[in-house]
């Protein structure tokens, strides 16, 4: 078993094969050796996120491991299980920081799963309604935004 | 859950890339419109796709998937289609192509619900065309046809197959071709039409064409002319 320790200092205990789902972990672990039995600092997560990344890797333990990337090959949004799916219905604030979690603990599908359930949530949605989705504020100046205008009449729908 | 406000606008830009890159090319474009931080964020998205596909493997290099009520034609089987648009040249070298007056009465266009008719000039025909991405392919045609294109048309987009130089790629149709103002050297001859500047973008080293933008108001600088 490995011992975990969250940024506020929560300690979870999980199995190899769990932790072995984070390329972080699995170097570290191979650094200190199996023997060390000090727990794993992981500063960047707290321990709510972790106990949700936990979750994660445990429904996906008996996975087999992920592909190594192929940046050249076309990236769909549309080949989420179900399980997933469910799993990813959280508040927006949890759902990115499990996205950022991931990218730090190095954990490849689960990263894929969050990035793909955001761009499926910008999908469809017009430039107005993905500043209200996301709360972002508008930024431009009247000029700016015209030129912008200008230079995307070719791909807005006619 | 989340222990802190954590938004879209704290993610690193490394990981909006990610996610935006799972967004297909014209809807990606559209969001530029959000804010200035998107509009970075799409134009290095749109960046690294342009440099991925320009990296040689050529899994990028084929259509990407048609939308249902697409129509897609492409001029060759090996027809050499990169992804499915450019943006401005942002990281990359840009590619200047001049055709000479003559060409431009042997091409035509038509097809692209993008633009009205009713002006004299250019001409080309679309042969593909993918109504989701707005990619065009064009072949030049022997017959005139009136131009579809006014002042205030976007640029057209248009995928150029030189796999084995095409007709109107040539030093006999093409004045000079220059990356970042730097004339190549396999196309002799040079001499540029003042206003017959057709920007074109995305290159692989052995100066082989993927992209072509077209602005309207080059054409119509031509005509003037």
């Amino acid at each position: 078993m490995v011992k975990i320790t969250s940024s506020d200092n929560q300690e979870f205990t999980i199995s190899k094969e769990i932790a072995n789902q984070s390329v972080l972990i699995k170097n570290m672990l191979e650094d200190v050796g199996e023997s060390d039995d000090q727990p794993i600092p992981l500063p960047n997560v707290s321990g709510a996120i972790l106990q949700k990344v936990i979750e994660y890797a445990t429904m996906h333990k008996d996975d087999p491991p992920p592909a190594p990337e192929d940046e050249t090959k076309l990236k769909t949004s549309e080949d989420i299980e179900e399980r997933d799916k469910e799993f990813m219905q959280l508040d927006q604030g949890t759902m990115f920081e499990i996205i950022l979690a991931a990218n730090y603990l190095d954990m490849k599908n689960l990263l894929d799963l969050g990035c793909k359930t955001v761009a499926n949530m910008i999908k469809g949605k017009s430039v107005e309604e993905v500043r209200k989705l996301f709360n972002i504020v508008n930024d431009f100046t009247p000029e700016e935004e015209e030129q912008i205008r200008k230079e995307n009449e070719w791909c807005e729908d006619r | 859950m989340g222990t802190n406000d954590c938004s879209f606008s704290q993610l690193p830009l490394e990981l909006v890339i990610k996610i935006l890159s799972i967004i297909r090319p014209r809807n990606l474009f559209r969001l530029r419109r959000v804010s200035s931080g998107f509009k970075e964020a799409v134009e290095s998205t749109v960046a690294l796709q342009l440099k991925l596909a320009n990296s040689g493997d050529r899994s990028l290099q084929a259509p990407l998937p048609v939308s249902p009520n697409s129509v897609w034609s492409p001029l060759k089987p090996n027809a050499c289609v990169a992804t499915n648009f450019s943006c401005g040249g942002l990281l990359y070298p840009t590619l200047v192509i001049v055709f000479r007056p003559v060409i431009l009465n042997h091409l035509e266009m038509k097809r692209s619900n993008l633009f009205t008719q009713g002006t004299k000039g250019y001409k080309l025909i679309c042969v593909g065309y993918e109504r989701g991405s707005g990619n065009f392919i064009f072949q030049p045609s022997t017959t005139k046809k009136p131009m579809i294109a006014n002042q205030e048309s976007p640029p057209i987009w248009i995928v150029v197959h030189t796999e084995t130089r095409s007709s109107y790629m040539s030093s006999e149709t093409v004045a000079s071709v220059s990356i970042d103002g730097c004339t190549l050297p396999q196309i002799t001859e040079v001499k540029v039409s003042k206003g017959v500047s057709l920007q074109v973008e995305l290159i692989q080293e052995d100066f082989e064409l993927k992209f072509v933008r077209i602005h309207p108001s080059d054409l119509f600088a031509i005509r003037e002319e």
